[in-house]
Formats: structure tokens, sequence, C-alpha cells
């Protein structure tokens, strides 16, 4: 009740604000609009009317920001590119972009500026991402709570469609990456992992309405690989059972295997005949545009399909329109629709089919090779449903009041994003039983900001005083549906049918269905204050403090005061007019931020939840017909207060321009602490908890930023081009952990002290053990013998098995022998591209690059490691169709025993570590421009340009086994996703 | 233009009115309820407080026992009857009592969190349960027994890890805030004497059935928590589930003095515990159907035939896709489950030399049938038979990995077969021999020492043979025992009794001395606790 009252409140304050500034805007204009209206819009009015639109839509400290904030996209819009994410990869100074799966619309993951914290679970990374402002307007993150619910973390529950693939590049004017302490901090702790500032296109004033068509298709390029069948298998695991096996083993060689008359396992391999179907991409746009001098609208309506192998696509339906008025000279209002419908069709992999179905069946035969088989598989979808949909829906609505120097503006956003997924699978692929879900989410973000700033000239405006506060209140609400069943009563009806006897009704004994609903709530509240000065235009200082509170830390440290200050010196004001640089201007920015958490558990304290699941089970609820609680054994002991993680951030910057500023150099060193974290400390396991989540970690990452652009060829109609190149280098640090530990275990995860949060954490290989004479020696006995080697204490090494590096030398090799070592985090990643233009012909290309980082070749390992796999039920085993390709050469690897105990072929060892640095083609298209031909001249028509563009093309690496891109978020390489696939296209840019 | 500017800036001042005065209103919205958990201030109010965790206790406990099908793994496989067709698996290094080994999945097994979860459950329940006394629809007679069955399940859980390690940590007090750091090894002499008196205590606190006709001083008679006796079985553990788990302690100390009359009073009350043994008459069914006396929990007509479990209430869906959890997830395979081989079975040639009886109902040849039919078990002339005495599907799993069956702890069968051997040790023989042939009387198989008639005087006669009396009568009763309790959970923990009994076994006599019948403590207990030794005989 008393929330209802306080949103009550809200709405009518907002009201009120409305009406202050709608009551005197409607009674001037009828007065003044009259004598204007036909005035159309070439004039100086609509320039001013751009440039205030511009101006109002600025965020940031714009005194003190670099000049290359800004992404290039030109190149980027004619490639068919679908998510925001991949707009950026490789094109944005100081963001990393994570691209798992070329499946169309899955999950990406963009990081700004290293990684802030580790990622102990998938649902930090999350925790982690930046946050997206559309025309001011937070959109709403993905929050990770229902990963609680699932058995395996591969997918998000639900659709899992990428929200951010929602935004049609055509519609977008402008992106901006914000990192520096100066860029986030009016935005606050939203902002602290970085914020990427969208603007879509704004609405011109023209004298007659401009239309404008987009167009692409493309097709995919098929990948070569090398398809193999059971022969190959058997070549490669006959070694292994010839050198090491025992009678018995040798008598539970598989029969796919083994049975060489089996044509489904010895016949043709051609599975990639049908898995590899091409089909084409495409995109249609269309969009109109006009307006006078006081008012403008633009309205744009596109198709997406974007498309896979194994049959996956993504159809996005997008609709966005846009408004700006400017009903008297000092007030202008602006309002933005943007809606989205996405319809996702997903791959048909075993391993996702299990996790959703909560069940690994009897994994003894994979799928065979055959091409024939192999559709017959594909044929028991017939009766499948996978339905997977978004819709997104984003609007704001803002007043601008300007008068001399006192700018008011208020903006109300919301932002709805619901996803909704339905599956059936019937008994043809569930063992004779059926599977059925329905998953209904939404995340939903309401923000209401109100600023106020006045700027006080002194001096002819000499010295310039900058006053401005601000407030903005932000809602956050999470929720979904989910329910999961078997047994539906056939394959065509698939609701619960009921039993007539007699006169008496009851349930019929099918569909066994499990229930799941949960929600999820967060609210930010945050108050600035600012002040700025600057001396002519050498020298701007300006510093801000702010006040924020979060509901998700305990009451009564959910508070926070933060301070940042930035300065800019340009120094080129000081120096003599032609001299050597046209643009010289230094720049520092120091603040802290608040950091958000996405779980809203901690506020509580010490609880009491549900948790009476196990590993295979997790989300057993009841007990004896009622839910049971207890406290949070599982997830951890929570202590009694939580405040705020915060993240101190330093930036120093240069930005250089020679030759009229046709070279440009901006340069940024950072340096941002992230401290105060939770972070899971390992705990005596007799108190029955797991762990106990603690406050005190920070990490730091120090890096640089490095932006240049030449336009090193410059002829009006003749050949120009413009080189431009991002150089980006970050260095993780752990700093500190609470109760000063030195290091921390968490799963097969290691922290510690002075070491990168990115690192891997493996055994050292130094060989084999071919004889027995190679065994190390292990620890000395009590009468004076020395024992072998031992694995864990109690496993003797024998022959066959691998060398490890004793690391402590005590003669035993166990986890603390493992170092950490790598990064699955690039070191170093950027961007090189160019454009070229002659006369109507232009040509852009660009390179993306990732330097430093390794990844652990699991598909090889668990190749490797059949023995094993053969013997789980572990999903990670599963043998999907794509199986039947060789990626890597068994005779690169050193002969193992695979039936040791000390399972020689284990994942977490520098033996699958390996170089996954890259250099990628990303894209290059080649255009020409129609319109400048006689005959569309004569049809007054602007712009026709016509371009063919292939996007990623090639890849340079020395990993062998595939695209070393694809590695998950902790760097594992499974071999499971589609790839980032070639393709090329032909599109058209047509405005009249 | 002016004016304007003037108007317009008292309206200023009325706006940053308005702001500051939302700002006040909006420093409310930052307190949300949380709908997913109770903050622990607001824990232990109400009676349905008391519900929720007393029902958690139980399902943590059951948790533990379920995780990775621990019970069975802990219980029946080493050095037992079962065997396995994964070689290389961590099932076949259990089997082989060869519990160093790293494999995947064992892990898990070393560990003992999940049990001290449920023991400080219990502990925290005892603490802290008085404060819902302020709710009135929660008696101090309800409180009286709830706290009474937290003592009782600690005890049990306790006699649980003293069974798998040895030497535990006692833990008898909550886990505050900063955590317990200075916790070590208890010696389990005293793990178990301090559970002997804890239950001894509190066996009086307890009703003899839950929801239906309590026989006890307390009279505590009526719906329990909202439920009826049919409902509940023996799910909360009462009078008798007390005395059981006390049996177990005795049994598990090889102290038959003491265990004699406590077993010999649930045997003489076995109708006021509403339990009885299996009837021949119903023994394919109870045993072996699809609805047996294992499925949820329990109870077919008036009788709940576990007397000591830890069930799923299949109507609450409590039991999940993955099977784990229930003896099925091990043993079923084709033609029950879609999976070509089970993870577990019993070696034909074992099943040979177990059975004695052709006219045994539980034996693979059903003479009724005159065939062998799958009973208890299928597939006997495959190289690997299924052990199909549990097959408890949920109500439309139809051939599906969800199973109803429950984590078996103790029934009649047990309690009087423990009596045979408490006879024996005594020396009063035909006693022994009376409680075995309770038995095999109702099973149809030869007698040990008399000629038994099931079916009255006009019956068959089932008279003793060279097989059904071959190696004594003491290895009868664990024959006896492996065949009845099969899959339950009883076969190592009988291994050990039985060879402490004889103690002529040399190496058996050295594991035991050594500390090789435990399992090793896993590594991550022993890096969060520096006081935790290993085990010595895994420490080599």
């Amino acid at each position: 009740m008393r929330i209802a009252f306080g949103i009550r409140n809200l709405i009518f304050c907002q009201l009120m604000i409305f009406c202050l500034v709608l009551i005197p805007m409607i009674t001037k204009s009828q007065t003044s609009g009259q004598g204007n209206e036909d005035s159309l819009s070439t004039s100086a009015h609509a320039e001013s009317f751009k440039a205030s639109l511009q101006q109002t839509n600025n965020q940031r400290l714009d005194d003190s920001s670099g000049q290359q904030i800004r992404v290039r996209l030109d190149g980027i819009s004619k490639t068919p590119l679908i998510s925001l994410q991949q707009y950026l990869k490789g094109n944005a100074s100081g963001v990393f972009v994570k691209e798992e799966n070329g499946e169309p619309g899955s999950e990406q993951f963009m990081f700004i500026r290293g990684l802030s914290a580790p990622l102990f679970t998938k649902q930090d990374v999350y925790g982690l991402q930046p946050v997206v402002y559309l025309n001011g307007t937070p959109l709403t993150q993905e929050n990770a709570y229902s990963y609680y619910i699932q058995r395996y973390d591969f997918n998000k529950l639900g659709s899992g469609t990428n929200l951010l693939a929602a935004l049609d590049i055509n519609n977008i004017g402008s992106i901006e990456v914000l990192k520096t302490p100066a860029d986030i901090a009016t935005l606050g702790p939203l902002a602290t992992n970085g914020a990427i500032w969208i603007t879509t296109k704004v609405a011109q004033p023209s004298a007659k309405p401009v239309i404008n068509f987009d167009s692409y298709v493309g097709i995919l390029s098929t990948p070569k690989i090398r398809t193999v069948n059971a022969a190959y298998e058997n070549d490669f695991r006959k070694r292994y059972y010839d050198a090491y096996a025992t009678p018995e083993q040798m008598a539970a060689y598989p029969v796919y295997v083994a049975n060489q008359y089996d044509k489904n396992y010895y016949g043709p391999s051609n599975w990639n005949a049908i898995y590899f179907r091409s089909k084409p991409v495409y995109y249609v746009g269309f969009g109109i545009n006009g307006g006078h001098d006081r008012a403008s609208y633009r309205f744009n309506i596109s198709d997406t399909k974007d498309q896979n192998f194994d049959n996956t696509q993504l159809d996005r339906y997008a609709v966005t329109f846009g408004m700006n008025m400017l009903p008297l000279k000092w007030l202008t209002i602006s309002s933005n629709i943007n809606a989205a419908r996405t319809d996702r069709d997903r791959n048909k992999s075993l391993r996702d089919r299990f996790a959703e179905t909560r069940f690994v069946p009897d994994l003894a035969n994979p799928l065979s090779p055959n091409r024939e088989a192999y559709q017959v598989y594909l044929d028991k979808y017939r009766t499948a449903i996978d339905d997977n949909k978004n819709n997104a829906i984003t609007g704001d609505f803002s007043a601008t009041a300007n008068f001399r120097n006192l700018q008011l503006k208020t903006q109300l956003s919301i932002d709805y994003e619901e996803s909704l997924r339905d599956v059936f699978w019937g008994s043809d692929l569930m063992d004779g039983n059926s599977f059925i879900s329905t998953y209904y989410g939404l995340a939903q973000r309401t923000s209401v900001k109100n600023t106020i700033r006045y700027t006080i000239p002194l001096v002819n405006n000499r010295h310039q005083i900058r006053l401005e506060a601000g407030q903005s209140y932000l809602a956050d609400f999470f929720k979904y549906d989910y329910i999961y069943g078997y047994n539906t009563p056939n394959d065509f009806i698939k609701i619960k049918s009921v039993l007539v006897n007699g006169s008496a009704y009851s349930n019929n004994d099918n569909i066994f269905a499990y229930p799941f609903s949960d929600n999820l709530k967060a609210r930010l509240l945050s108050y600035y204050g600012r002040i700025g000065y600057s001396f002519k235009n050498i020298f701007n200082i300006d510093a801000v403090g702010r006040y924020d509170g979060y509901s998700s830390f305990s009451p009564t440290d959910r508070w926070l005061l933060t301070p940042v200050v930035a300065a800019r010196l340009n120094i080129r004001e000081l120096l003599p007019e032609n001299g050597l640089f046209s643009t010289l201007a230094l720049r520092g920015s120091w603040g802290t931020f608040g950091k958000l958490i996405q779980d809203s558990r901690f506020k509580l304290g010490p609880q009491y939840r549900v948790d009476l699941g196990y590993s295979d089970e997790p989300v057993i609820g009841g007990s004896g017909g009622y839910s049971g609680i207890s406290q949070p054994y599982t997830f951890g002991w929570i202590n009694r207060y939580y405040n705020w993680p915060f993240s101190e951030k330093l930036n120093i910057g240069i930005d250089l321009g020679w030759l009229n500023d046709r070279i440009t150099l901006t340069a940024d060193f950072y340096n941002n602490k992230d401290k105060n974290m939770i972070v899971p400390t390992p705990v005596a396991s007799e108190n029955g908890f797991s762990y106990k989540w603690v406050q005190g970690m920070a990490v730091q990452n120090t890096g640089l930023n490095l932006g240049v652009t030449a336009d090193i060829l410059q002829h009006a109609g003749g050949l120009s081009w413009q080189f431009f190149t991002n150089f980006n280098w970050n260095k993780n640090k752990l700093l500190k952990l609470p109760y000063d530990l030195n290091e921390i275990e968490y799963g097969d995860m290691k922290l510690e002290i002075g070491k990168s949060t990115d690192s891997y954490w493996v055994f050292e290989n130094q060989g084999m053990i071919h004889t027995a004479s190679d065994i190390p020696a292990g620890r000395t006995n009590t009468d004076g013998s020395v024992s072998p080697m031992t694995f864990g204490g109690t496993i003797p090494f024998s022959v066959g098995d691998p060398l490890w590096t004793d690391v402590n030398d005590d003669g035993v090799i166990d986890k603390s022998d493992k170092v950490l070592k790598g990064h699955f985090m690039p070191v170093y990643t950027g961007g090189i591209g160019s454009t070229f233009s002659f006369r109507n012909f232009n040509l852009d290309f660009m390179f993306y690059y990732a330097l430093g980082q390794q990844l652990l070749n699991q598909l090889t390992s668990t190749k490797l490691d059949f023995i094993n796999g053969e013997n789980s039920r572990d999903i990670s085993s599963v043998k999907e169709i794509t199986f039947w390709q060789q990626t890597f050469d068994y005779n690169a690897y050193p002969l193992y025993n695979p039936w040791s105990g000390v399972i020689p072929y284990r994942a977490d060892q520098d033996l699958f570590l390996e170089d996954a640095g890259f250099l990628k083609l990303r894209y290059a298209t080649l255009g020409y421009d129609l319109a400048s031909l006689d005959y569309f001249k004569k049809k007054r028509i602007p712009k026709m340009l016509v371009y063919v563009t292939g996007t990623n093309l090639f890849t340079i690496t020395k990993f062998s086994g595939g695209d070393p891109e694809q590695v998950n978020y902790r760097g594992a390489y499974t071999g499971y996703t589609l790839p980032l696939v070639t393709s090329y296209s032909l599109g058209v840019k047509i405005n009249f | 233009m002016y004016s304007l500017s003037k108007y317009f800036f008292n309206k200023v001042v009325l706006l940053l009115f308005l702001v500051s005065s939302m700002a006040v209103s909006c420093t409310k919205q930052l307190d949300i309820e949380s709908t997913e958990a109770a903050s622990s201030i607001n824990m232990w109010q109400s009676y349905d407080d008391a519900k929720s965790a007393l029902a958690g206790l139980y399902g943590l406990a059951r948790a533990a026992l379920a995780n990775n099908n621990a019970h069975w793994l802990y219980g029946d496989l080493r050095m037992a009857d079962f065997a396995t067709p994964r070689s290389g698996s961590y099932i076949e290094a259990i089997i082989r009592n060869r519990l160093n080994e790293d494999l995947p999945g064992m892990e898990d097994l070393k560990d003992w969190r999940r049990f001290y979860a449920a023991i400080d459950a219990c502990n925290t329940f005892i603490e802290k349960s008085g404060g819902c006394l302020q709710d009135t629809r929660y008696s101090a007679l309800y409180h009286k027994v709830d706290v009474a069955q937290a003592h009782v399940l600690r005890a049990f859980l306790y006699l649980y890890i003293s069974r798998i390690w040895g030497d535990v940590p006692l833990v008898t007090s909550a886990t505050t805030e900063g955590l317990n750091t200075n916790l070590t090894r208890t010696p389990q002499r005293q793990v178990l004497d301090f559970c002997i008196n804890d239950v001894k205590f509190y066996l009086d606190s307890l009703p003899t059935e839950y929801g239906g006709t309590d026989q006890s001083k307390l009279k505590f008679s009526g719906p329990y928590y909202g439920k009826t006796w049919a409902q509940i079985g023996n799910f909360y553990w009462g009078y008798w589930q007390g005395m059981t788990v006390l049996a177990q302690i005795y049994a598990w100390m090889g102290d038959y003095e003491r265990l004699e009359p406590v077993a010999r009073k649930i045997w003489d009350n076995l109708a006021q515990a509403r339990t009885q043994l299996v009837g021949y008459q119903n023994a394919t069914n109870y045993l072996t159907g699809n609805n047996s006396i294992f499925y949820g929990n329990g109870v077919i007509g008036s009788y709940c035939y576990q007397l000591l479990s830890l069930s799923y209430n299949m109507d609450n869906k409590e039991s999940g896709p993955s099977g784990v959890g229930h003896m099925e997830s091990l043993t079923l395979a084709n033609p029950y489950v879609p999976r070509q081989k089970p993870d577990i079975y019993v070696p034909r040639d074992t099943i040979d030399r177990l059975f004695y009886s052709i006219t045994d109902l539980r034996h693979p040849y059903q003479s009724a049938a005159s065939s062998y039919q799958s009973v208890y078990f299928t597939n006997y002339y495959a190289s690997i038979p299924i052990l199909s005495k549990f097959k408890t599907f949920a109500p439309a799993a139809n051939g599906f990995s969800i199973y109803g069956s429950c984590i078996p702890l103790a029934r009649a069968e047990d309690i009087c077969l423990l009596l045979a051997e408490c006879y024996l040790y005594n020396g009063t023989v035909g006693n022994a021999q009376g409680f075995l042939e309770n038995i095999r009387l109702q099973r149809f198989t030869n007698g040990f020492a008399n000629n038994l008639r099931p079916l009255g005087s006009g019956g068959p006669v089932y008279i003793p043979t060279e097989r059904s009396r071959e190696n004594g009568l003491l290895w009868n009763i664990f024959r006896e025992r492996r065949i009845e309790l099969m899959g339950e959970g009883y076969a190592w923990y009988d291994l050990i009794r039985y060879k402490k009994y004889l103690a002529n076994d040399y190496e058996f006599n050295k594991l035991v001395e050594q500390g090789g019948i435990y399992w090793p403590v896993s590594q991550r207990v022993l890096d969060n606790n520096p006081l935790i030794e290993q085990n010595s005989y895994w420490k080599r």
C-alpha cells in the first residue's frame, strides 16, 4: 500500500512538471506558430533546431570528453549484421565483444575496459554488461536470476534472444561508447560498467518528405570441413586399445565403432549436406522523414532475416517513430517509440535439448553421420514446436525548456521486453515420452530524469560558471512464469485430459508438470549536483557530487555519496596559430561510482528460502507435500549487511590533431579499481554452508585505448583514402580478497592476489611416462624408502600417464600443483580499417583482432577422454552430429593411457591451452552511387548506392581446431556452437 | 518577453519544490519486499514458519542422501552383490573399494557438507522454533513434537555419517553469524552415545503416528499440519521411527544386548507402528510393483510399510526427470527405460548363489507362471540381468525416468532379521531360527529348520533343503537380508556387521582396524577446515 502510494505520488509530480512546461507552450503556440507555418526548413531556423536537439541529447560533461568516442557506422551499415554487439565488435575503442555463437539472435556479451570482477558463474557475466541508452532511455538489462532454477547454464531460460538484436542499424544515427569518469559522471551507477549511448537518426526537417529505402540480400558460404565416419573413430581409438587395454576393457569396445558392417556408422559421412544447407539472409527497410522548422518526424519500418546453418534463423520486424517539436522558441519536445518483434528458430543440438528437458538419456550410440539417417532423425522434429518470440517496445518523452542561460529538461522513459518460448518435443525425440514447456518472461525498466542547468557568463564570456542539478528515478521489474512437463496425451493433444466416468470427472494421469514463477524488483534513486568553470576555450573543470540509493543493499547502507572531477586543458589555444598541431588538448578525470548488483538476496541479510534440491535436481522445493524452507546452504551464508561495491576510475587522455585535423589521435590511459565487491569465501563444511559471501574483493584494470584517423588522400571527385584504427590494451589484476585471504577457490576456478582474474587453473605438462624409470620419485616413507609419485596422494603414477610438474615438490600431484596461466580475455584488441572513394565508387574494409588470450580446448579433451565420456551421463560428453568431423590431429597428442585413474586427458592442463589470438577481415564492401547518372539526376534522386559486401571473409590464427573467437565465457572451446559464417551480400540504399 | 521569464522563474521555484517533495516520497520506493526469501528476522514467528522449516529438515536430509544417489553408492556397492557394466567408472571404483580415485562423481560422495546442512537445520530448528509459539495456532504440544523430531533426525544423520566417515565433528548448536571455525573430529563412540541419549530422551515426546490416533501418552491425535495419517504415512518420524533409529545405532555398534530389547519392542508393536511384514499374498506387487511399498509414502491400505524412510510426495512433484535420488536411476534399463545398460546389476551367478528355492516369490523363475518373469529381476538370461525390484514410475512418467520410490531406511523385515541375529548372538537359536522363518514363510521358500506351511495345513510344505541350510544359520540370516533388502542400501553395513560377528576374516579385520571401511574425506572439506584430518587408511 505504501509503495502504491509512492508511485501515485511520483506520477502526480511528473504530471505537474509536464503541465508546467506544457501549459505555457500551448497558450503561446497559438500566437507564435502562425506566421511561420509556410516557411520551410532550409532556413537557419532548421539548423538551430537541429543543433538544439543534439545539445539536449547530450548527457556527458561535454567539455571534457575525448574526441573519438563515436563509433564509425558507414561500413557496418552495409554489412548484414543484426545486433548492437556485432556493430561494436572491433569497431569501438575499449569494448570487447564476445560472440560465442553464430546462431542468429543468440546471446552476446560486451565488456568495456576489461573484466572488473571474476566470472564465478555465468550469472556474473550479466552483471558486467554495460548499460545501453537509446535516445537517453536506459534499456532494460538481462537479469540472470532464472539460472537458479536451471540445471545447465548453456542457455538462459526462455527465448534466449539477445535483447540488443532488436536495434536496426538503419535507424541509428550515432553510437558512442562512454567509459571515462567524465563521460559517465551524470549517468551514475547504472553506467559503472560503461555505457553505450545510441541516438536514433534525428528527424530532419526538410522541404518535402525524404523517403529512404534500404535493402540487402545475402548468401552464406558453406564451411569446408572434413567429415569422418566410424572408421576414423576406430583408427583413432585402436591406438589406445592396442597400447593399454586389458581383455576386459577390450570387450567393452563400443559396438558402433567396432561393427564395420553397420552402414549407419561405416557408411558415407555426408551429414554436412543437410546440416550446412545455406539459406539467404535479407533486409528490407523503408523510412520517411519530414517536417518543417518547428516540427519534424521520422518513421521507419523494416524486416530482417538472419540465417545460419542447422536451419536456424531470426526474423525481426522493427518499427520506429520519432518526432520533435519546437512549439515555443525555448521549448523542445521529443518523443521516440521503437518497437520490435523477433522470432527465432533455434538449433537442433542434442545438448541444448537435453539441457531444456533436464534429462540426459543413454548416450551409448551417437547420431549416425549418414545423410539419410540424419534426415530420419530430423524428421522426428515434425511434431515438434519450438517458438521463440520477443516483443520489445521502448518509448520516451522529453521536454526541454531553454531560457537564456537556464535549461530544464525532463524525460520519462519506458522499456518493456518480453520473451516467450513454447516447446514441444514429441515421442520420437523423447524416447516414447514427450516434453512440453512454456515460458513467459518480462523485463521492464521505467525511468524518470529531471535536470536543471544554469550557465553564468562572466566578464564577456571569458569566464563561465555552470551549475547543474539532476535527479533520476529508475525502477526495474523482472518476472517469469515457466512450466515444463512430460507425457502429453499424445503428440497432438498437449493439454491434460479429463476422464469422464459416468457423471464424475477426474484428472487423467498424464502430464507430469513442474511450474515455476519468480519476480524481482530493483529501484535506483539518484541525485547529483555539478559545478563547472571554464576560462575562455582554454581550461574547463567540472566537479560532480552524486548521491545514489539502491534497493538491493541492506536498508541501512543503501545510500552512497561519490565525487567525480574532470578537467580539460586546451593547449592548442596557448600555442601560436599555424603551429604543428591543429588540436592539442589534455584531459583528465577521476571519480568514484557505485556498482549495482543484480541479485536482490543480499539486502535481506541471513535468510530462509527453498533449498531442498541437489546437484541433479536443483529445483525440488517440496518435502512431504509442503514447500520446505531452510537457510541457503547451497548458495552460502549471507551476512547481515552489504553496502555498495564501488569503482574508482581514473582516466588521462590526450587529443592530438595535425593538418587541420586531417590526422587525429586520441589516447586514453585508464586505471580502474573496483572495490568492496562481494565474493564467495570458503567456510568449514561442517557449518553446512557451501560458502560465505563477504565483501572486500578488489580488482584492478589498467589499460590504454588509442584511436587514430587519417585522411591520407583527399581529392574531391578523385581518389580519397581515409584510414582509421583503434588499439586497446588491458591488464587485469586481483588486488584484494576479504579477510586478507591470499587466494580462494570456487569450483574449478582459483583467484590469487596479484594474478589476473581471467586465468586458467591448470596442471603443467612435462611429457609422458614411457617406461617405469620415468616415474618420478614421490614421498619418502618413514623407513627411508621412496614411493613413486602419486596423484592426489593415493594413485601411483604408472606407464602411460602424463608427467605433470610437481610445483610444490611434495611428491604428490594434486590441485596445489595447478598453476594460474594465460588469459581468457584478450590483452590486445582493436580494429584497422579504411575507406577509399574514387568518383562514385567507394570501398570500405575493416580488420578486427584480439591477441594475447588463450583458449582451453575442451572439445579435443573430451574426444581424447573418450573412455570416461563413454561411461558418464554427463551432458558435456553428448556427441552431436558435428562430432563426425575431424577437428584435431590425434597424432599431435601424446598417447596416454585413457583408462588411468589420473585421467590423463583431463581438460585442466596446459596440454589443451592454445593460443587463441586472431586477426579477421570483418567486412569488405564495395559500393557505387548511381545518383550521379543522368537518369537519376533527372529524377532528382539524391542517393542511390549499390554495394556488395563480404563479411567474416577470413581469419588468421594459430588455432587449428576452429574459430578461436567461439569460446564460452570462461574461454573453453567446446565446438558446440554454430560458426560465425562467411557471407556475401548485395544491397542498395536509396533516398528520394 | 520579460514578463514571461518572470512568470517562468516563479514556476521554477515551484518546480524545485515539487522535485524535492518527490524525492522524499521516492526514498520509500527503495523498500521492496522480497517475494522469494524471508529474512531471518521475520522467521520463526508463526505456525507456517514451523511447518515449512520442519518440512525443510526432511527435505535437506533427503537431499543429502539423494545427491548423486549417495545412499545406494555408500550402502549397496562396496564389496557387495552388485556389478557394473561401466568399466573404469567411479561406480566400479566404489565396488572395488578403490575410494581414493579421483574420478568424476566421486568428489561429491566424499563431501559431508550436505549432511551438515541438514544437521545445522535441525540445530537451528531446535534452538529457534520456540519463537513460533507466539502464534497461537502453534501449540506447545506441536512444538514439543517437532523439536523431538529434529533431535531424532539429527541422531539419524550422525549415525549415517558415522557409518561413512567414522569419527565426525559433533556439532550440536546452530551456525551463527561468525560460522564455526574450530570443529574437529569427535570419536565415533562419543557421537553415537550422544545420539543414543538424545533419542532416548526425546522418544516420549513423539506420537506413535501423525494425523491419526496417537497411542502414546501425548494423545497427539487428529490432523497434523492439516494432513491425515494416510497422507503422511511415516514421512514425519514418530515414536516408532525413533525406536528404529535407536535400533540401527545399536546394530551399527554391534551391541546386540542393547539392540535386542529395542528391536523386540518394535516387533511386538508393529500394529501400533502401523506396519507389518509384506505377506506372501502381496509379495510380488508390494515388493516389485509400480505401486510398491517403496512408492511415495509407502501407505497401502491401513499400513505404512516404510518403517523408516525419506520419501517423495509425488502429488507435490518432489521427484524430477534426472531420476537421481531413486534406486531406479541406477538399476533400470531396457525394457523399462530406453537405456542399453543399467549402471549396476546383480550378475547371474550371484543370483544363483543367493537364491536357494525355486519357489521363492522373489526368484527370477516364477513357479506360479512356470517361467522366468519380470518380477525381482528382468532379463535373467541376458548377460546383464536388470534388478527390476524398483520400478515405481511417476503416474505420467511412461517409461521416462521420473520415479517415485523412497530412500528406504528400514522396514519390518529388517527388524525381524535383526532380532534373529540378536537371538543367535545370545544363544537362543530356536528364536533366531523362528525369526528367520518368519520371512521365509512369507516368501514361499524352504525353511531353515522347520517345515513351512504358509497356506496352512492343506497347502504346500517348504521343507529345509541342503541349499536352504548351507553355511549355517548366521550366514542364512545375512543371506536373507541380501535377498530381501537388496537395493535398499543395507549391503555394506550388513557385511561389516557379519564380518565383525565372525571376526575370522583377516583381510577384512585389517580393513576395519585401519579405517578402510570408511570413506576418505573430500579435499574440499580438508581445505576448508585445517583441523580435519584425512582418514588414516586413505592417507597412505
